[in-house]
Protein backbone atom coordinates (compact mmCIF):
# COMPACT_ATOMS: atom_id res chain seq x y z
CA UNK A 1 0.00 0.00 0.00
CA UNK A 2 1.28 3.34 -1.20
CA UNK A 3 0.18 6.38 0.81
CA UNK A 4 0.52 9.63 -0.52
CA UNK A 5 2.29 12.03 1.34
CA UNK A 6 1.68 15.58 0.44
CA UNK A 7 5.20 16.53 -0.18
CA UNK A 8 4.51 19.96 -1.84
CA UNK A 9 2.16 22.41 -0.28
CA UNK A 10 -0.06 24.49 -1.94
CA UNK A 11 0.51 27.82 -3.28
CA UNK A 12 1.52 30.10 -0.27
CA UNK A 13 1.93 33.86 -0.71
CA UNK A 14 0.87 35.63 2.91
CA UNK A 15 2.62 38.68 2.93
CA UNK A 16 2.05 38.49 6.64
CA UNK A 17 3.47 35.05 7.84
CA UNK A 18 3.59 36.25 11.36
CA UNK A 19 -0.55 36.65 11.33
CA UNK A 20 -0.69 33.35 9.30
CA UNK A 21 1.12 30.88 11.61
CA UNK A 22 -1.12 32.90 14.82
CA UNK A 23 -4.32 31.61 12.95
CA UNK A 24 -3.50 28.85 11.89
CA UNK A 25 -2.23 27.60 15.82
CA UNK A 26 -5.11 28.95 16.75
CA UNK A 27 -7.31 27.13 14.37
CA UNK A 28 -5.52 24.12 15.18
CA UNK A 29 -6.27 24.11 19.28
CA UNK A 30 -9.94 24.71 18.43
CA UNK A 31 -9.91 21.66 15.94
CA UNK A 32 -8.32 19.47 18.51
CA UNK A 33 -10.20 20.13 21.43
CA UNK A 34 -13.41 19.12 18.85
CA UNK A 35 -11.73 15.95 18.12
CA UNK A 36 -11.02 15.11 21.27
CA UNK A 37 -14.72 15.59 22.57
CA UNK A 38 -16.08 14.12 19.39
CA UNK A 39 -13.88 11.12 20.01
CA UNK A 40 -14.98 10.98 23.52
CA UNK A 41 -18.92 11.12 22.76
CA UNK A 42 -18.57 8.65 20.04
CA UNK A 43 -16.82 5.91 22.29
CA UNK A 44 -19.63 6.55 24.64
CA UNK A 45 -22.58 6.48 21.91
CA UNK A 46 -20.80 2.96 20.67
CA UNK A 47 -20.81 1.44 24.50
CA UNK A 48 -24.35 2.50 24.93
CA UNK A 49 -25.25 1.12 21.50
CA UNK A 50 -23.40 -2.41 22.74
CA UNK A 51 -25.02 -2.51 25.97
CA UNK A 52 -28.40 -2.22 24.45
CA UNK A 53 -27.53 -4.87 21.49
CA UNK A 54 -26.74 -7.05 24.56
CA UNK A 55 -29.45 -6.42 27.27
CA UNK A 56 -32.34 -6.57 24.38
CA UNK A 57 -30.75 -9.70 23.59
CA UNK A 58 -30.81 -8.49 19.81
CA UNK A 59 -28.11 -11.07 18.67
CA UNK A 60 -29.57 -14.33 17.33
CA UNK A 61 -27.48 -16.39 20.32
CA UNK A 62 -26.64 -14.18 23.05
CA UNK A 63 -22.82 -15.22 24.25
CA UNK A 64 -21.79 -11.47 23.91
CA UNK A 65 -20.69 -9.98 27.43
CA UNK A 66 -22.07 -6.39 27.90
CA UNK A 67 -19.94 -3.15 27.45
CA UNK A 68 -20.54 -2.90 31.55
CA UNK A 69 -19.29 -5.89 32.60
CA UNK A 70 -16.59 -6.11 29.78
CA UNK A 71 -15.07 -2.86 30.71
CA UNK A 72 -15.48 -4.09 34.35
CA UNK A 73 -13.52 -7.26 33.48
CA UNK A 74 -10.88 -5.15 31.72
CA UNK A 75 -9.84 -3.02 34.81
CA UNK A 76 -9.60 -6.21 36.73
CA UNK A 77 -7.52 -7.46 33.70
CA UNK A 78 -5.11 -4.91 34.24
CA UNK A 79 -3.98 -5.90 37.65
CA UNK A 80 -3.82 -9.76 36.79
CA UNK A 81 0.57 -10.27 36.16
CA UNK A 82 0.06 -12.91 33.88
CA UNK A 83 -2.43 -11.06 31.77
CA UNK A 84 0.20 -8.12 31.80
CA UNK A 85 2.36 -10.91 30.97
CA UNK A 86 1.20 -12.32 28.17
CA UNK A 87 0.63 -8.32 26.70
CA UNK A 88 4.11 -7.52 27.02
CA UNK A 89 5.43 -10.45 25.14
CA UNK A 90 2.85 -9.53 22.54
CA UNK A 91 4.23 -5.95 22.68
CA UNK A 92 7.82 -7.06 22.26
CA UNK A 93 7.81 -9.47 19.71
CA UNK A 94 5.85 -7.07 17.54
CA UNK A 95 8.39 -4.85 18.30
CA UNK A 96 11.22 -6.87 17.34
CA UNK A 97 9.26 -8.57 14.29
CA UNK A 98 8.61 -4.23 13.00
CA UNK A 99 12.35 -4.19 14.18
CA UNK A 100 13.68 -6.44 11.59
CA UNK A 101 10.90 -4.87 9.27
CA UNK A 102 12.61 -1.84 9.70
CA UNK A 103 16.35 -2.70 9.11
CA UNK A 104 15.87 -5.09 6.11
CA UNK A 105 13.22 -2.08 4.51
CA UNK A 106 15.34 1.46 5.31
CA UNK A 107 18.41 0.81 3.20
CA UNK A 108 16.58 -1.88 0.65
CA UNK A 109 13.66 0.60 0.43
CA UNK A 110 17.06 3.73 -0.43
CA UNK A 111 18.48 1.44 -3.32
CA UNK A 112 15.53 0.69 -4.98
CA UNK A 113 14.26 4.28 -4.71
CA UNK A 114 17.60 5.69 -5.62
CA UNK A 115 18.41 3.41 -8.35
CA UNK A 116 16.02 2.44 -11.50
CA UNK A 117 18.42 -0.23 -12.56
CA UNK A 118 17.79 -2.12 -8.91
CA UNK A 119 13.89 -0.52 -9.08
CA UNK A 120 13.39 -2.55 -12.43
CA UNK A 121 14.54 -5.60 -11.29
CA UNK A 122 12.88 -5.88 -8.26
CA UNK A 123 9.93 -4.20 -8.74
CA UNK A 124 7.77 -7.60 -10.18
CA UNK A 125 9.28 -9.74 -7.30
CA UNK A 126 8.23 -7.19 -4.67
CA UNK A 127 4.56 -6.66 -6.67
CA UNK A 128 3.79 -10.79 -6.30
CA UNK A 129 5.25 -11.21 -3.04
CA UNK A 130 3.27 -8.27 -1.15
CA UNK A 131 -0.35 -9.51 -1.20
CA UNK A 132 0.44 -12.40 0.03
CA UNK A 133 -1.06 -12.29 3.63
CA UNK A 134 1.64 -13.34 6.11
CA UNK A 135 -0.61 -15.44 8.31
CA UNK A 136 -0.51 -18.39 5.45
CA UNK A 137 2.96 -18.18 6.30
CA UNK A 138 2.29 -19.28 10.20
CA UNK A 139 2.55 -23.28 9.34
CA UNK A 140 5.35 -22.75 7.24
CA UNK A 141 7.36 -20.66 9.78
CA UNK A 142 6.34 -23.02 12.72
CA UNK A 143 7.87 -26.37 10.91
CA UNK A 144 11.04 -23.89 10.01
CA UNK A 145 10.95 -21.43 13.26
CA UNK A 146 9.12 -23.34 16.03
CA UNK A 147 5.98 -21.91 17.98
CA UNK A 148 8.36 -19.42 19.76
CA UNK A 149 9.57 -15.70 19.40
CA UNK A 150 11.58 -16.29 15.89
CA UNK A 151 8.46 -17.64 14.49
CA UNK A 152 6.34 -14.85 15.48
CA UNK A 153 8.96 -12.23 14.85
CA UNK A 154 9.17 -13.59 11.16
CA UNK A 155 5.61 -13.43 10.92
CA UNK A 156 5.47 -9.97 11.43
CA UNK A 157 8.31 -8.53 9.81
CA UNK A 158 6.92 -10.45 6.53
CA UNK A 159 4.11 -8.55 7.29
CA UNK A 160 6.13 -5.28 7.81
CA UNK A 161 8.42 -5.01 5.77
CA UNK A 162 6.26 -4.66 2.50
CA UNK A 163 4.69 -0.98 3.79
CA UNK A 164 7.64 0.05 5.16
CA UNK A 165 9.70 -0.63 1.66
CA UNK A 166 6.77 1.05 -0.75
CA UNK A 167 6.80 4.26 1.68
CA UNK A 168 10.57 4.82 1.72
CA UNK A 169 10.82 4.31 -2.25
CA UNK A 170 8.19 6.52 -2.33
CA UNK A 171 9.89 8.79 0.11
CA UNK A 172 12.96 8.75 -2.05
CA UNK A 173 11.32 9.64 -5.27
CA UNK A 174 9.21 12.56 -4.25
CA UNK A 175 12.68 14.10 -3.50
CA UNK A 176 12.22 17.47 -5.53
CA UNK A 177 15.08 17.49 -8.15
CA UNK A 178 15.33 21.27 -7.75
CA UNK A 179 16.93 20.49 -4.33
CA UNK A 180 19.16 17.44 -5.64
CA UNK A 181 20.31 19.70 -7.87
CA UNK A 182 20.93 22.68 -4.99
CA UNK A 183 22.58 20.01 -3.64
CA UNK A 184 24.77 19.03 -6.81
CA UNK A 185 25.61 23.15 -6.94
CA UNK A 186 27.30 23.08 -3.49
CA UNK A 187 29.59 20.86 -4.80
CA UNK A 188 28.47 18.11 -3.11
CA UNK A 189 29.15 14.29 -4.80
CA UNK A 190 26.08 11.89 -4.62
CA UNK A 191 26.55 9.98 -1.70
CA UNK A 192 26.43 13.54 0.23
CA UNK A 193 23.07 14.43 -1.25
CA UNK A 194 21.96 11.21 -0.81
CA UNK A 195 22.80 11.76 3.00
CA UNK A 196 21.78 15.38 2.63
CA UNK A 197 19.00 15.68 0.67
CA UNK A 198 17.22 12.68 -0.22
CA UNK A 199 17.09 10.69 3.16
CA UNK A 200 15.19 13.33 4.78
CA UNK A 201 13.08 13.95 2.41
CA UNK A 202 11.74 10.31 2.43
CA UNK A 203 11.80 10.35 6.17
CA UNK A 204 8.14 11.90 6.56
CA UNK A 205 6.99 8.93 3.98
CA UNK A 206 8.86 6.03 6.80
CA UNK A 207 7.53 7.57 9.56
CA UNK A 208 3.97 7.40 7.41
CA UNK A 209 5.10 3.38 6.69
CA UNK A 210 5.72 2.89 10.52
CA UNK A 211 2.63 4.63 11.48
CA UNK A 212 0.93 1.87 9.48
CA UNK A 213 2.91 -0.77 10.35
CA UNK A 214 2.74 -0.66 13.92
CA UNK A 215 -1.08 -1.71 13.89
CA UNK A 216 -0.12 -4.24 11.55
CA UNK A 217 2.41 -5.78 13.59
CA UNK A 218 0.20 -6.28 16.85
CA UNK A 219 -2.19 -7.71 14.51
CA UNK A 220 -0.05 -10.22 12.89
CA UNK A 221 1.52 -11.12 16.37
CA UNK A 222 -1.86 -11.93 17.59
CA UNK A 223 -2.46 -13.88 14.88
CA UNK A 224 0.47 -16.00 14.74
CA UNK A 225 0.13 -16.56 18.58
CA UNK A 226 -3.33 -18.01 18.11
CA UNK A 227 -2.67 -20.15 14.54
CA UNK A 228 0.92 -20.82 15.41
CA UNK A 229 -0.25 -22.73 19.18
CA UNK A 230 1.95 -20.51 20.74
CA UNK A 231 2.17 -20.74 25.16
CA UNK A 232 3.11 -16.65 25.57
CA UNK A 233 1.39 -13.28 25.05
CA UNK A 234 -2.30 -12.11 24.18
CA UNK A 235 -3.16 -13.83 21.15
CA UNK A 236 -2.78 -17.94 23.22
CA UNK A 237 -4.30 -15.96 26.20
CA UNK A 238 -7.05 -14.97 24.59
CA UNK A 239 -7.60 -18.61 22.70
CA UNK A 240 -7.05 -20.14 26.21
CA UNK A 241 -10.10 -18.29 27.97
CA UNK A 242 -12.35 -18.97 25.04
CA UNK A 243 -12.14 -22.53 26.24
CA UNK A 244 -13.17 -21.77 29.66
CA UNK A 245 -16.45 -21.39 31.12
CA UNK A 246 -17.80 -17.79 31.45
CA UNK A 247 -14.39 -17.33 29.20
CA UNK A 248 -15.95 -14.83 26.62
CA UNK A 249 -16.10 -12.07 29.07
CA UNK A 250 -12.39 -12.59 29.23
CA UNK A 251 -12.03 -12.39 25.63
CA UNK A 252 -13.73 -9.09 24.80
CA UNK A 253 -12.08 -7.36 28.09
CA UNK A 254 -9.08 -8.51 26.59
CA UNK A 255 -9.91 -7.32 23.14
CA UNK A 256 -10.39 -4.31 24.74
CA UNK A 257 -7.35 -3.32 26.12
CA UNK A 258 -5.39 -4.77 23.07
CA UNK A 259 -7.55 -2.28 21.29
CA UNK A 260 -6.55 0.63 24.12
CA UNK A 261 -2.93 -0.42 22.94
CA UNK A 262 -3.22 0.11 19.47
CA UNK A 263 -4.53 3.10 20.32
CA UNK A 264 -1.33 4.26 23.12
CA UNK A 265 1.10 2.91 20.69
CA UNK A 266 -0.30 5.33 17.60
CA UNK A 267 -0.74 8.33 19.84
CA UNK A 268 3.19 7.48 20.72
CA UNK A 269 4.09 7.21 16.15
CA UNK A 270 1.87 10.39 16.17
CA UNK A 271 4.24 11.99 18.26
CA UNK A 272 6.90 11.08 16.13
CA UNK A 273 5.02 12.47 13.38
CA UNK A 274 4.94 15.84 14.67
CA UNK A 275 8.71 16.04 15.91
CA UNK A 276 9.73 15.01 12.49
CA UNK A 277 7.42 15.05 9.26
CA UNK A 278 5.77 18.58 10.49
CA UNK A 279 7.81 20.69 7.82
CA UNK A 280 5.84 17.72 4.97
CA UNK A 281 2.52 17.93 6.44
CA UNK A 282 2.74 21.85 6.27
CA UNK A 283 0.15 21.49 3.30
CA UNK A 284 -2.64 19.91 5.67
CA UNK A 285 -4.97 21.07 7.51
CA UNK B 1 41.92 46.33 -15.41
CA UNK B 2 39.03 43.89 -16.88
CA UNK B 3 40.18 39.99 -15.70
CA UNK B 4 37.91 37.55 -17.29
CA UNK B 5 36.84 35.39 -14.77
CA UNK B 6 34.24 32.94 -16.82
CA UNK B 7 35.21 32.11 -20.44
CA UNK B 8 33.09 30.01 -22.21
CA UNK B 9 34.49 28.77 -25.54
CA UNK B 10 32.40 26.52 -28.27
CA UNK B 11 30.16 25.23 -26.36
CA UNK B 12 27.64 22.68 -28.04
CA UNK B 13 25.38 20.34 -26.36
CA UNK B 14 23.51 17.94 -28.80
CA UNK B 15 20.73 15.76 -26.90
CA UNK B 16 19.56 12.03 -28.67
CA UNK B 17 15.96 11.74 -28.86
CA UNK B 18 13.59 9.26 -30.66
CA UNK B 19 13.48 11.47 -33.82
CA UNK B 20 17.39 11.78 -33.68
CA UNK B 21 19.70 14.45 -32.68
CA UNK B 22 18.44 17.90 -31.09
CA UNK B 23 20.87 20.62 -31.30
CA UNK B 24 20.02 22.45 -28.43
CA UNK B 25 23.58 24.61 -27.60
CA UNK B 26 25.83 25.01 -31.24
CA UNK B 27 29.26 26.82 -30.43
CA UNK B 28 28.17 29.49 -28.06
CA UNK B 29 31.52 31.45 -26.47
CA UNK B 30 31.48 34.30 -24.02
CA UNK B 31 33.44 35.55 -21.24
CA UNK B 32 32.50 37.28 -18.07
CA UNK B 33 34.61 39.74 -16.41
CA UNK B 34 35.19 39.98 -12.30
CA UNK B 35 33.14 42.05 -11.13
CA UNK B 36 30.85 42.57 -13.98
CA UNK B 37 26.88 41.58 -13.83
CA UNK B 38 25.95 40.37 -17.20
CA UNK B 39 21.97 38.87 -18.34
CA UNK B 40 21.32 36.20 -20.46
CA UNK B 41 17.99 37.11 -22.78
CA UNK B 42 16.56 34.88 -25.03
CA UNK B 43 13.39 33.63 -26.69
CA UNK B 44 11.47 31.04 -25.10
CA UNK B 45 13.09 27.50 -25.46
CA UNK B 46 16.56 28.64 -26.56
CA UNK B 47 18.45 26.43 -23.93
CA UNK B 48 19.01 28.80 -21.11
CA UNK B 49 18.55 26.40 -18.98
CA UNK B 50 20.72 24.13 -20.78
CA UNK B 51 23.47 26.72 -20.78
CA UNK B 52 23.45 27.27 -17.11
CA UNK B 53 23.42 23.58 -16.40
CA UNK B 54 26.29 23.33 -18.26
CA UNK B 55 27.81 26.46 -16.71
CA UNK B 56 27.66 25.28 -13.15
CA UNK B 57 28.77 21.95 -14.29
CA UNK B 58 25.76 20.40 -13.21
CA UNK B 59 25.28 18.72 -17.43
CA UNK B 60 28.26 17.76 -19.49
CA UNK B 61 28.57 19.49 -22.45
CA UNK B 62 28.69 17.69 -25.94
CA UNK B 63 31.78 19.68 -27.01
CA UNK B 64 33.66 23.27 -25.72
CA UNK B 65 34.75 24.43 -22.69
CA UNK B 66 33.82 26.51 -19.49
CA UNK B 67 36.34 27.69 -17.11
CA UNK B 68 36.21 29.59 -14.48
CA UNK B 69 38.84 31.50 -13.13
CA UNK B 70 41.41 30.36 -15.27
CA UNK B 71 40.43 26.08 -14.64
CA UNK B 72 38.70 24.08 -16.60
CA UNK B 73 35.10 23.48 -15.20
CA UNK B 74 34.79 19.33 -14.96
CA UNK B 75 31.85 18.84 -12.53
CA UNK B 76 30.40 21.32 -10.39
CA UNK B 77 33.79 24.02 -9.80
CA UNK B 78 34.13 25.47 -6.66
CA UNK B 79 33.75 29.41 -6.18
CA UNK B 80 30.62 29.12 -7.78
CA UNK B 81 27.07 29.75 -6.41
CA UNK B 82 23.61 29.31 -7.81
CA UNK B 83 20.35 30.78 -7.30
CA UNK B 84 16.96 28.68 -8.87
CA UNK B 85 13.92 29.98 -10.22
CA UNK B 86 12.01 27.35 -7.77
CA UNK B 87 13.07 28.72 -4.30
CA UNK B 88 10.60 26.65 -2.70
CA UNK B 89 11.92 23.34 -4.28
CA UNK B 90 16.02 25.18 -3.62
CA UNK B 91 15.24 25.94 0.04
CA UNK B 92 15.52 22.31 2.08
CA UNK B 93 11.86 22.45 4.37
CA UNK B 94 13.57 20.70 7.30
CA UNK B 95 15.48 22.83 7.72
CA UNK B 96 14.82 26.40 9.28
CA UNK B 97 15.92 29.59 7.49
CA UNK B 98 19.42 30.12 9.16
CA UNK B 99 20.21 26.19 9.19
CA UNK B 100 19.21 26.56 5.09
CA UNK B 101 22.07 29.27 4.79
CA UNK B 102 24.44 27.15 6.94
CA UNK B 103 23.82 23.84 4.58
CA UNK B 104 26.59 24.22 1.58
CA UNK B 105 29.24 24.86 4.54
CA UNK B 106 29.48 22.24 6.03
CA UNK B 107 32.22 20.44 6.42
CA UNK B 108 33.95 23.21 4.63
CA UNK B 109 33.60 26.05 7.29
CA UNK B 110 34.67 26.43 10.81
CA UNK B 111 31.77 26.28 13.61
CA UNK B 112 32.09 29.54 14.57
CA UNK B 113 33.21 31.12 10.53
CA UNK B 114 29.96 29.26 9.59
CA UNK B 115 27.77 31.56 12.21
CA UNK B 116 29.40 35.01 11.47
CA UNK B 117 28.66 33.87 7.27
CA UNK B 118 24.92 33.39 8.45
CA UNK B 119 24.27 36.35 10.47
CA UNK B 120 26.02 38.56 8.01
CA UNK B 121 24.26 36.99 5.07
CA UNK B 122 21.19 37.14 6.84
CA UNK B 123 21.46 40.60 7.37
CA UNK B 124 22.60 41.56 3.68
CA UNK B 125 19.05 40.37 2.55
CA UNK B 126 17.51 41.55 5.48
CA UNK B 127 16.07 38.84 6.95
CA UNK B 128 18.34 38.41 10.66
CA UNK B 129 15.03 38.13 12.55
CA UNK B 130 14.26 34.99 10.29
CA UNK B 131 16.87 32.53 11.10
CA UNK B 132 14.71 30.89 13.31
CA UNK B 133 11.47 30.54 10.85
CA UNK B 134 11.17 27.43 8.17
CA UNK B 135 11.48 28.40 4.92
CA UNK B 136 7.92 27.86 3.93
CA UNK B 137 6.70 30.05 6.90
CA UNK B 138 7.59 32.85 4.87
CA UNK B 139 6.03 34.72 1.59
CA UNK B 140 7.73 33.97 -1.82
CA UNK B 141 9.75 37.07 -1.80
CA UNK B 142 11.42 36.14 1.55
CA UNK B 143 12.10 32.60 0.53
CA UNK B 144 14.35 33.82 -2.65
CA UNK B 145 15.77 36.17 -0.04
CA UNK B 146 17.28 33.01 1.96
CA UNK B 147 18.37 31.52 -0.86
CA UNK B 148 20.69 34.71 -1.96
CA UNK B 149 21.66 34.99 1.42
CA UNK B 150 22.58 31.29 1.03
CA UNK B 151 24.69 32.12 -2.11
CA UNK B 152 26.60 34.97 -0.34
CA UNK B 153 27.53 33.01 2.16
CA UNK B 154 29.17 30.29 0.16
CA UNK B 155 31.46 33.36 -1.21
CA UNK B 156 31.19 32.92 -4.70
CA UNK B 157 33.28 34.17 -7.35
CA UNK B 158 30.64 33.91 -9.86
CA UNK B 159 26.90 33.94 -8.67
CA UNK B 160 24.49 32.08 -11.54
CA UNK B 161 21.09 32.98 -10.86
CA UNK B 162 18.41 31.13 -13.25
CA UNK B 163 15.05 33.74 -13.80
CA UNK B 164 15.67 34.01 -10.02
CA UNK B 165 12.41 36.47 -9.83
CA UNK B 166 9.76 34.72 -12.68
CA UNK B 167 7.93 33.65 -9.37
CA UNK B 168 7.11 36.49 -7.40
CA UNK B 169 4.75 39.21 -8.30
CA UNK B 170 5.84 42.75 -9.72
CA UNK B 171 6.70 45.34 -6.55
CA UNK B 172 8.35 41.96 -4.62
CA UNK B 173 10.20 41.74 -8.09
CA UNK B 174 11.79 45.51 -7.85
CA UNK B 175 12.63 45.29 -4.13
CA UNK B 176 14.67 41.98 -4.87
CA UNK B 177 16.11 43.36 -8.30
CA UNK B 178 17.35 46.16 -6.20
CA UNK B 179 18.61 43.87 -2.80
CA UNK B 180 20.58 42.05 -6.04
CA UNK B 181 22.45 45.17 -6.83
CA UNK B 182 23.08 46.25 -2.98
CA UNK B 183 24.48 42.60 -2.55
CA UNK B 184 26.67 43.11 -5.53
CA UNK B 185 28.22 46.36 -4.49
CA UNK B 186 28.75 45.05 -1.02
CA UNK B 187 30.26 42.05 -2.11
CA UNK B 188 32.25 43.23 -5.50
CA UNK B 189 30.43 40.14 -6.58
CA UNK B 190 30.09 38.80 -10.35
CA UNK B 191 26.82 37.94 -11.71
CA UNK B 192 25.20 36.30 -14.00
CA UNK B 193 21.67 36.10 -14.48
CA UNK B 194 19.57 34.57 -17.04
CA UNK B 195 16.19 36.21 -17.59
CA UNK B 196 13.18 36.22 -20.21
CA UNK B 197 12.27 39.81 -18.53
CA UNK B 198 14.58 42.77 -21.33
CA UNK B 199 13.89 45.56 -19.16
CA UNK B 200 14.75 43.46 -15.80
CA UNK B 201 18.15 42.70 -17.77
CA UNK B 202 18.79 46.26 -19.05
CA UNK B 203 17.93 47.98 -15.50
CA UNK B 204 20.36 45.42 -13.60
CA UNK B 205 23.36 44.89 -15.81
CA UNK B 206 26.63 45.83 -17.31
CA UNK B 207 26.42 44.19 -20.37
CA UNK B 208 23.63 42.17 -22.01
CA UNK B 209 24.39 38.74 -24.22
CA UNK B 210 21.00 37.76 -26.77
CA UNK B 211 20.92 34.20 -27.72
CA UNK B 212 18.74 33.03 -30.89
CA UNK B 213 16.66 30.46 -30.75
CA UNK B 214 17.91 26.74 -30.69
CA UNK B 215 20.21 25.30 -32.10
CA UNK B 216 21.39 28.58 -30.36
CA UNK B 217 24.01 31.01 -30.56
CA UNK B 218 24.78 34.52 -29.24
CA UNK B 219 23.43 37.00 -31.61
CA UNK B 220 24.58 40.37 -29.62
CA UNK B 221 26.64 41.50 -27.01
CA UNK B 222 25.27 44.90 -25.97
CA UNK B 223 26.50 47.51 -23.51
CA UNK B 224 24.36 48.90 -21.50
CA UNK B 225 25.66 52.51 -20.84
CA UNK B 226 23.51 53.55 -18.11
CA UNK B 227 24.33 55.38 -15.41
CA UNK B 228 25.08 53.88 -11.68
CA UNK B 229 23.14 54.07 -9.19
CA UNK B 230 20.49 52.77 -10.84
CA UNK B 231 16.89 53.51 -9.54
CA UNK B 232 13.67 51.92 -10.72
CA UNK B 233 11.91 54.83 -11.45
CA UNK B 234 14.86 57.17 -12.84
CA UNK B 235 17.18 54.21 -14.24
CA UNK B 236 14.14 52.92 -16.45
CA UNK B 237 12.89 57.10 -17.91
CA UNK B 238 16.48 57.53 -19.23
CA UNK B 239 16.75 57.38 -22.60
CA UNK B 240 19.61 55.04 -22.81
CA UNK B 241 17.54 52.47 -20.61
CA UNK B 242 14.73 52.75 -23.44
CA UNK B 243 16.80 53.17 -26.39
CA UNK B 244 18.91 49.80 -25.18
CA UNK B 245 15.46 47.91 -23.86
CA UNK B 246 13.95 48.61 -27.66
CA UNK B 247 17.46 47.17 -29.03
CA UNK B 248 17.34 44.06 -27.27
CA UNK B 249 13.88 43.76 -27.85
CA UNK B 250 14.21 43.95 -31.39
CA UNK B 251 17.27 41.17 -31.23
CA UNK B 252 14.64 38.57 -29.52
CA UNK B 253 12.16 39.60 -31.78
CA UNK B 254 14.34 38.67 -34.59
CA UNK B 255 15.49 35.85 -33.14
CA UNK B 256 15.48 32.79 -35.17
CA UNK B 257 17.07 29.20 -35.28
CA UNK B 258 20.80 29.76 -35.28
CA UNK B 259 20.66 33.53 -35.71
CA UNK B 260 18.67 36.90 -36.73
CA UNK B 261 16.38 37.75 -39.88
CA UNK B 262 18.11 40.06 -41.38
CA UNK B 263 16.53 43.66 -40.97
CA UNK B 264 14.30 44.00 -43.99
CA UNK B 265 13.20 40.07 -43.70
CA UNK B 266 9.64 39.42 -42.77
CA UNK B 267 9.28 37.92 -39.43
CA UNK B 268 6.92 34.72 -39.77
CA UNK B 269 4.03 35.36 -36.81
CA UNK B 270 4.04 32.26 -34.54
CA UNK B 271 1.09 31.55 -32.23
CA UNK B 272 0.97 28.91 -29.97
CA UNK B 273 -2.88 29.44 -29.52
CA UNK B 274 -4.95 27.82 -31.78
CA UNK B 275 -7.45 29.65 -33.07
CA UNK B 276 -10.79 27.99 -32.88
CA UNK B 277 -12.51 27.65 -36.72
CA UNK B 278 -16.43 27.97 -36.60
CA UNK B 279 -18.20 25.22 -38.53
Amino acid sequence: MVMTVEQKAPETSSQQPRTGALTKAGAGKRTKGRTALFGALGTLGFLVLWEIVVVFGLLPRNNLPGASETLIRSVGLLADPVFLGHVGSTVAVSFLGLGIAFVIAVPLGLLLGISNAAFALASTVVELLRPLPPIAFVPLAVLIAGQGTEMKAAIVALGCVWPLLTNVIHGVHETDSVAKSTGRSFGWSRSTVIRRVVWPSAVPALITGVRITVSISLILCVGAEYIGGSTQGLGSWLLQQSMQPQGMQAVTAGVVIAGVLGVLVNAIVAGLDRRYAAWARRGEK
Amino acid sequence: MTEALLVVDGLRHVYQTEEGEHVVLDGLSLTVNRGEFVSIVGPSGCGKTTLLRALSGLLKPTSGTVSLAGEAINGVPKGLAMVFQDYRGSLFPWRKVGANVEFPLLGRVGAEERRNRVRESLEAVGLENFAGRYPWQLSGGMQQRVAIARAIAMRPQLMLMDEPFASVDAQTRSDLEDLVLRVRELYDMTILFVTHDVDESVYLSDRVLSLSKSPTVLTADTAVPLPVPRDQIRSRENPVFVSTRSEIAQLIRRAKPAGLYGPGEAIPTTSNFAVPVLR
